[in-house]
């Protein structure tokens, strides 16, 4: 009989602490959902904003295909160590643009990314845009992957990749 | 033998032989001795104790209960949003530049807060929340530079097999600026603005995302 005594108390004891665990994991999981979706928002942005900016490289290429394909075959040319006359900036640099072009939002205050943005809340600090050519064959059907590298505003850095099969055609 | 008296009772045989039952000999039980009470009353004490903890426990608990469907109801709110905003945006990424422009009728900005093209804007219930969707769409002039490969008669050697014979021209904008006076807006900024209202419409919230439709058909 000695030994139980105190037992209502003990069993009581262990029953709130079950219900404040629980109560605890449920305020945790709350917590984590309210900091998950700010993140989703973030990303969904920054898609969104790297879709629009594979569009815009792609119209350049679209505008302009034979000056594209010039610049970018003569610097796999010049990769591979051929002689090939220099310019500054490069073709390809130049086909790209400069900085605080459309293509190349580099962070300077006041200029590209801030014009593109607009006010939005989009966590956009930086991006560039590379063109790369997978595969050709002489300007008729081409594979361009078109890659925007995108620097957020906590510094995080996140790389978007379209991929879109080209091919000429021409209206009789 | 001597005869029975009439004032006794029988005597019956019990096991013992003494003739009595257990009960009648058994001795009177003893008065609890005054551990055994102080016991008693230490578990009573005991058990409005473990009431009051157990009443302060469960009121905490719905409390962390109440606190975290009202944190799980503004989440879901923000999820349906977030949802309805991705919806919004692939919808209207899908249309064409001259459909919008069709929609914008020549001006440089428009606001929709109303259906366009078969897309919901406007008020939009979901369930039983209520949202605004809001499209903003603006022509964005567009300058793109470049070096324009020269294969003109002045650049003989040019063979297009050999990268070594390419001759590129200064950086230019020609036939590159898009800004609606030396060629035509192909480019459209698309913002879609998603807002409800929180805490029995005392707190306005909303998210919003931007994108460009381009002009790759003409």
């Amino acid at each position: 009989m000695m030994k139980r005594s105190g037992m209502a108390i003990v069993i009581v004891l262990v029953f709130t602490l079950a219900l404040l665990t629980l109560g605890s994991a449920y305020l945790k999981t709350v917590g984590h959902m309210a900091a998950v979706n700010p993140k989703s928002l973030q990303l969904m942005q920054v898609e969104y904003f790297a879709r629009g900016i594979m569009k815009i490289a792609l119209l350049k290429f679209k505008k302009f295909p034979a000056d594209f394909y010039h610049a970018y075959l003569q610097e796999v040319a010049r990769a591979k160590g051929k002689a090939v006359q220099t310019y500054a900036p490069s073709p390809i640099e130049s086909f790209k643009g400069p900085a605080d072009s459309i293509l190349q939002g580099t962070e300077t205050p006041n200029q590209m990314v801030t014009g593109m943005l607009g006010g939005s809340t989009t966590p956009v600090k930086s991006y560039t845009t590379e063109f790369r050519l997978t595969s050709q064959n002489q300007y008729n059907l081409d594979v361009l992957e078109i890659k925007v590298h995108i620097t957020l505003k906590d510094d995080r850095t996140v790389d978007y990749k379209g991929v879109y099969n080209a091919s000429r055609t021409r209206v009789l | 033998m001597e005869p029975l008296s009439r004032t006794e009772a029988p005597v019956w045989g019990t096991p013992d032989g003494s003739g009595m039952e257990p009960s009648t000999r058994r001795p009177p039980p003893p008065a609890a001795p005054a551990s055994q009470q102080r016991r008693r009353g230490a578990t009573l004490t005991e058990i409005m104790l473990a009431f009051l903890i157990l009443a302060t426990a469960t009121l905490g608990s719905m409390g962390i209960m109440g606190y975290g469907h009202a944190g799980s109801a503004k989440d879901f709110r923000n999820v349906l949003a977030l949802q309805l905003l991705e919806n919004t945006m692939n919808q209207l990424l899908q249309q064409s530049f001259a459909s919008m422009t069709v929609q914008m009728r020549g001006a440089r900005q428009s606001t929709f807060n109303a259906p366009i093209l078969g897309i919901g804007l406007g008020p939009i219930d979901q369930g039983k929340e209520k949202f605004d969707v809001v499209a903003s769409l603006s022509m964005v002039p567009v300058t793109y530079t470049y070096r324009p490969i020269n294969v003109s008669w002045v650049t003989p050697e040019y063979d297009p097999d050999d990268p070594t014979t390419w001759r590129f021209g200064d950086v230019t904008e020609n036939q590159g600026e898009f800004d609606g006076a030396a060629l035509p807006y192909k480019l459209i900024k698309m913002q879609i603005l998603v807002k409800w209202k929180e805490q029995g419409g005392r707190v306005n919230r909303q998210v919003e995302a931007i994108s460009f439709v381009v002009d790759l058909e003409s």
